[in-house]
């Protein structure tokens, strides 16, 4: 059994994927405890980001060691405990989307957080409080956008002398536009009924990374998806490919929870090794979950080894009283725990390439095989 | 006309005034009083109707017309003592409705067990049917709601298990709220480097 608190060696690269819990993050460490964050979520026993957790766990102090955030998207399943990750690093490079550092996205947060009276507050409460302290920070941000290089090679000194660069993969300039008009049909207005914070169904907007280390390539997919049109979600980023730099990635997050929505088979040919290591976080709700059955068998079959953070296992809920019991059995269609049990795939290889990826499984984390009961 | 206020509080001993119930409650026991007259009954729940207030959690008052008020506060006095329809709530959750399956005649929601916040997150299923005619202005996705599980005590004082949908009416944004909005998103703007 691997321990968890074992931090990578200098010249060792790392993909750890955390989840579900509220939400998924990734971390990838590219050498000399130097990480690259992606996302956050929080363990739901725990008022931290599940981030800072895992890398406090391994001796690292996040102020030095995280060099970079990278928000994907503001799904409330991506952005628990970002705050704190923002505040204990505020070295760290800060990238997102450019429609989501407007500042009509920024009113947007405000104006639907903040309510006291709340037993669960909304994401926009996160969201808000991100930009509280990015602007008490006075930072300076990079906007992720469709081939950008946030890193160079040579920007980033590495003792294991391996090239390292950052590049990201989307959001396009269409999607972006598509987000702002229906941010701006949302937006409050004065004499306007204050509701929960509105649902942003499509994942137009999600920023793809792909990180180089050497001879080794990590892509991870965000929540982007695929709707058949050359301006949006995978055919976007395939339609870039002309250029035709792009190596092929060992190490996958797979988009979108595994969704049939998030696949495009010519990432699968194109973009990652012919079987390469495939890391999911599940996602679920009351009447359904991802990945499906179908999502499963298909990604396992493209996959050298795939792996899901948790399974469907659930925290019990408790015992009340024989009369409530009975009415809400009485009353109820459907009831369901909503307090998933997360888990942490971790994968690492040598920094020069050419070895295989070993992973680690840690809490409800298990082979994606096993899914969904393990 | 001059008014008579009413107070309703000894008919809605809880917070949370279910209007419906609260009329029917009414009319029964108008319908059992002694010196109650039909045009009067008719009379008062008419203007009941007109006066409640559109924000029926907050209501505690509403007014009937002077015209009928001798014998309507009369039979009201007579009323009052025995007017005490008891809500004992036994668990309280805060809901957000998630989604509406209108086919399928459900809704789901996400739940936070108010009486003991310890309890795990929730989503559960709930029969359309469940909200009340209300609050069916309110019934959307993102809307707050509680849910309450407790005993009723009826007119003769005995006890029935009841569950109940309540949704919030939320206030509306004033300027200076969406003033503070604009106002932060213009210091991040002056403060934070986009490049």
């Amino acid at each position: 059994m691997s321990d968890l608190a074992v931090p990578p060696g200098r010249d060792e690269i790392e993909v750890a994927v955390i989840g579900p819990g509220f939400g998924e993050a990734v971390l990838v460490h590219i050498g000399d405890g130097k990480w690259i964050v992606v996302d956050s979520c929080q363990h739901p026993d725990k008022s931290r980001s599940a981030t800072l957790e895992y890398l406090e766990a391994m001796g690292f102090d996040p102020d030095v060691a995280v060099i970079c955030i990278v928000v994907t998207h503001f799904d409330k399943d991506h952005i628990k405990g970002l705050t704190d990750i923002v505040r204990a690093a505020p070295n760290a490079k800060y990238v997102a989307a450019l429609a989501t550092l407007k500042a009509d996205f920024v009113k947007f947060a405000h104006a639907l957080a903040g309510d006291p009276t709340r037993a669960e507050p909304p994401v926009t409460d996160e969201i808000a409080r991100v930009f509280e302290v990015l602007t008490e920070q006075k930072r300076s941000i990079m906007y992720a956008a469709p081939g950008r290089r946030i890193y160079e090679i040579g920007t980033v000194a590495l003792s294991h002398q391996q090239d390292f660069e950052l590049t990201t993969l989307s959001p396009t300039d269409y999607e972006q536009d598509v987000f702002v008009r229906w941010m701006m049909d949302e937006m409050p207005m004065i004499g306007g009924r204050k509701l929960d914070p509105p649902k942003r169904i499509r994942n137009d907007l999600s920023v793809v990374l792909l990180i180089r280390v050497g001879a080794l390539n990590i892509l991870l997919g965000g929540d982007l998806e695929e709707e058949g049109d050359a301006r949006t979600g995978w055919s976007a980023i395939l339609a870039q490919r002309a250029s035709g730099t792009w190596a092929k990635s060992s190490v996958f997050k797979v988009p979108h929870h595994g969704s049939e929505t998030g696949h495009h088979s010519d990432v699968w040919s194109e973009m990652l090794d012919e079987k390469p290591v495939s890391i999911l976080a599940p996602w679920f709700n009351g009447d359904g979950s991802l990945p499906k059955e179908d999502d499963r068998l298909r990604i396992l079959n493209l996959s050298g080894a795939a792996y899901t953070t948790a399974t469907a296992r659930t925290k019990k809920l408790k015992k009340r009283s024989p009369a409530v019991e009975r009415t809400m059995k009485e009353t109820l269609r459907g009831h369901v725990s909503d307090e998933r049990i997360p888990g942490i795939v971790r994968a690492r290889t040598g920094a020069t390439g050419g070895a295989e990826w070993t992973v680690d499984l840690f809490d409800e984390a298990c082979p994606l095989q096993d899914w969904p009961t393990a | 006309m001059p008014a008579e206020a009413v107070n309703l509080s000894a008919f809605a001993p809880s917070a949370w005034v279910d209007v419906p119930q609260l009329r029917s409650s009414i009319v029964s026991r108008l319908a059992s009083h002694p010196v109650r007259k039909e045009p009067l009954h008719t009379q008062y729940l008419s203007n009941a109707e007109a006066a409640l207030p559109s924000r029926a959690t907050d209501a505690r008052h509403f007014r009937v017309l002077k015209a009928d008020a001798g014998e309507l506060a009369a039979a009201l006095r007579e009323i009052r003592p025995q007017a005490s329809p008891k809500f004992i709530p036994l668990n309280e959750w805060e809901g957000v409705v998630e989604s509406i399956d209108l086919d399928e005649g459900l809704f789901w929601a996400k739940l936070k067990d108010r009486t003991d916040p310890t309890s795990p997150r929730e989503r559960a299923a709930f029969d359309v049917t469940d909200v009340s005619e209300n609050d069916h202005s309110l019934f959307r996705e993102g809307a707050v709601f509680r849910w309450l599980i407790g005993k009723r005590e009826d007119l003769f004082g005995g006890q029935e298990r009841t569950s109940r949908l309540v949704f919030r009416r939320m206030p509306v944004y004033g300027e200076r709220e969406i003033k503070a909005a604009e106002a932060k998103a213009a210091l991040f703007a002056a403060q934070v480097t986009v490049e």
